[in-house]
């Protein structure tokens, strides 16, 4: 059932990813073709493009949590024995499960506000734009719930266990 | 808690390089040192929704996705190889022919994808195996190519140079242009080193390619190498936009790869997509958390503050320079060129024209400066992709690279210390700045 559901929210993740990606390209190139091409320049293709920027970097961001991608240094990190980096994961994938709950916390406290402002060109309400950060931050934190569980499992596995204390003689 | 609130940004520093020591994600790391000093100084959080968006919200950091699309597009469609091809017909038969077509290589690359990561990556596993059959050592092979990757950034496209462009509001066309020359010159001195090497340690050489071959590498490769050309041409005539550059450029390389070539399928369309919003999202990640982060910087004026100290002890923009370019260097050994750009960009720009030194002139420097501590250990991007990909230990690499390591840090001080290296393009091309 857990396998199930990380399997599709994986593939639309993915999904989503890749065709807003290529939505920003053809936004993006249909703006020069206008320009140029048809002679009729439009005012909200530079809008939208940025628009679905601030969603495919937010949903990215989501997706390399789950690749574990994102930029760190790993320098003093490997410095410490096993049991000493699983208490610094730990501590690592806390605060990042603090800063996910901040983000979802205050971009739906901020929706209200936000959605009477609308864009400049194209008309749309800011809301489109402001909830790719809790909708992303909400994707970052189901990644995050995965890693605790694979700590945990990894801190009660036995075999780990003598393996971890074995290294530390 | 009354002493952390008396000094809250030296809390949130602290708490930044704390983060960074045990791994935490360097966006992380931003964004709860400055929620920290949110909540010390009893701010309003919610400016960290505000900041995050607004510096996501930007037309300019598109060009960032589309370089990087770009890149991906071409290692795909194998326009690559064909560029390794030109490159060794025109030099081939320079004694210690396959390091020199290393490095005119990875100049080629560099003119059409903004990535320098891939670039090396892409003529490391092409370029290290042939060296090696021919007799190269194989960490020289790994030397050269990590070391002549560094140009990737420097000759436009460049990723970096958007990124200095886009936090500063200064110009990416001209930043772009200002790394033509001295690109060009780090091409020079390193096919100089090469060249001493190759008669000292008795490399080999090809035969020289017939006039019939070179016509033919060209033929083949004509197309693609006609994208920096639409690049830095649209650019120059003021019908793009760095970004619009960008996707016409992505546009371009679809098309050779899909029609032309007919080597891209739908699936690779798929992946080089998932691939781009991969590493786009790790850089741009950290450029949205450090919003706030920058805004608290601007809300305590600490370039204000920095200014009156570097006034009072430093005299000179000379002396600066060099002070500055020996922190980059050592920043530079620990952290990556995302990271340093953007948390030192907000203060140093401004100091620096407070010295009267030109923002382009200091951003090409600045991005070499950086691209160079991408070589350095204990970490360094670029040598870890050479060094995974090539499978070469990190203590007969060093021996290698050092030699050209010291070519860059010559070209790094031409260009700090003769503006005109670096200006004279842009300003031919683009005409005198203002002000």
């Amino acid at each position: 059932m857990t396998k199930l559901l990380r399997r599709v929210v994986d593939l639309t993740l993915d999904g989503l990813c890749a065709s807003t990606m290529g939505a920003i390209v053809l936004v993006t190139f249909f703006q020069v073709g206008n320009r140029y091409i048809l002679q009729y320049p439009v005012g909200w293709t530079d809008e939208i493009a940025r628009f679905l920027a601030v969603w495919v970097v937010m949903l990215g961001a989501a997706r390399c949590v789950r690749e574990d991608s994102h930029i760190y240094i790993d320098l003093f990190f490997n410095l410490f024995g096993p049991r000493g980096q699983w208490w610094l994961s730990l501590i690592v994938n806390t605060l990042f499960m603090a800063l996910a709950g901040i983000l979802i916390w205050q971009g739906l406290k901020i929706m209200p506000v936000i959605g009477k402002q609308t864009a400049a060109a194209s008309r749309i309400t800011m809301t489109w734009v402001y909830s790719a950060v809790p909708v992303a931050a909400g994707i970052i934190a189901f990644y995050l719930i995965e890693r605790y569980v694979v700590l945990f499992k990894a801190a009660r596995n036995p075999k780990a266990q003598e393996h971890r204390e074995m290294d530390l003689d | 808690m009354d002493f952390l609130a008396d000094h809250p940004l030296e809390m949130m520093i602290g708490l930044l390089l704390t983060q960074m020591a045990i791994r935490v994600p360097i966006a992380v790391a931003m964004g709860m040192s400055s929620v920290a000093y949110l909540i010390v100084t009893d701010s309003n959080l919610v400016l960290i929704i505000q900041t995050t968006v607004s510096n996501l919200n930007s037309f300019t950091l598109l060009a960032i996705p589309f370089f990087i699309l770009a890149g991906e597009l071409m290692n795909m469609s194998g326009i690559s190889e064909r560029l390794i091809t030109v490159a060794k017909t025109l030099v081939g038969h320079i004694r210690g022919g396959l390091a020199h077509v290393n490095v005119v290589t990875s100049t080629l690359l560099a003119g059409m994808s903004g990535s320098a990561a891939s670039d090396a990556a892409m003529t490391c596993r092409v370029l290290v195996p042939v060296m090696e059959k021919e007799g190269y050592p194989r960490p020289y092979a790994a030397a050269i190519t990590a070391a002549s990757a560094t140009m990737g950034p420097i000759i436009p496209p460049s990723i970096p140079m958007v990124l200095v462009g886009a936090i500063n509001s200064l110009s990416v066309g001209r930043l772009f242009f200002g790394g033509v020359m001295p690109g060009l010159l780090m091409t020079a001195g390193l096919m100089a080193i090469v060249y001493w090497h190759a008669i000292r340690r008795d490399f080999q050489r090809d035969r020289r390619a017939t006039l019939a071959e070179i016509g033919r590498a060209l033929k083949d490769a004509v197309l693609p190498m006609l994208t920096p050309l639409i690049i830095l041409g649209g650019m120059m005539g003021g019908f793009f936009t760095p970004t619009e550059a960008a996707v016409v450029a992505v546009a371009y390389t679809a098309f050779l790869g899909a029609a032309v070539y007919r080597t891209i399928r739908m699936h690779h369309v798929y992946e080089a997509l998932l691939n781009t919003v991969g590493i786009t999202a790790r850089i741009m990640f950290i450029v949205a958390l450090a919003g706030l982060f920058g805004w608290i910087l601007t809300a305590e004026q600490v370039v204000g503050r920095t200014g009156e100290f570097l006034q009072a002890n430093v005299q000179s923009p000379a002396l600066l320079l060099l002070y500055l370019n020996l922190l980059f260097l050592f920043l530079g050994c620990f952290l990556n060129l995302v990271t340093l750009i953007v948390l030192l960009s907000p203060v140093v720009f401004p100091l620096i024209e407070l010295y009267g030194i030109d923002p382009i002139h200091f951003g090409v420097v600045m991005v070499l400066n950086l691209m160079i501590g991408q070589l350095t250990p204990p970490v360094g991007l670029m040598s870890f992709v050479v060094l995974s990909v090539a499978d070469v230990k990190l203590t007969p690499f060093l021996k290698e690279l050092w030699p050209m390591f010291l070519v860059l840090l010559a070209v790094l001080a031409a260009i700090t210390y003769v503006p005109w290296l670096v200006l004279s393009v842009p300003d031919a091309i683009m005409g005198e700045r203002l002000g």
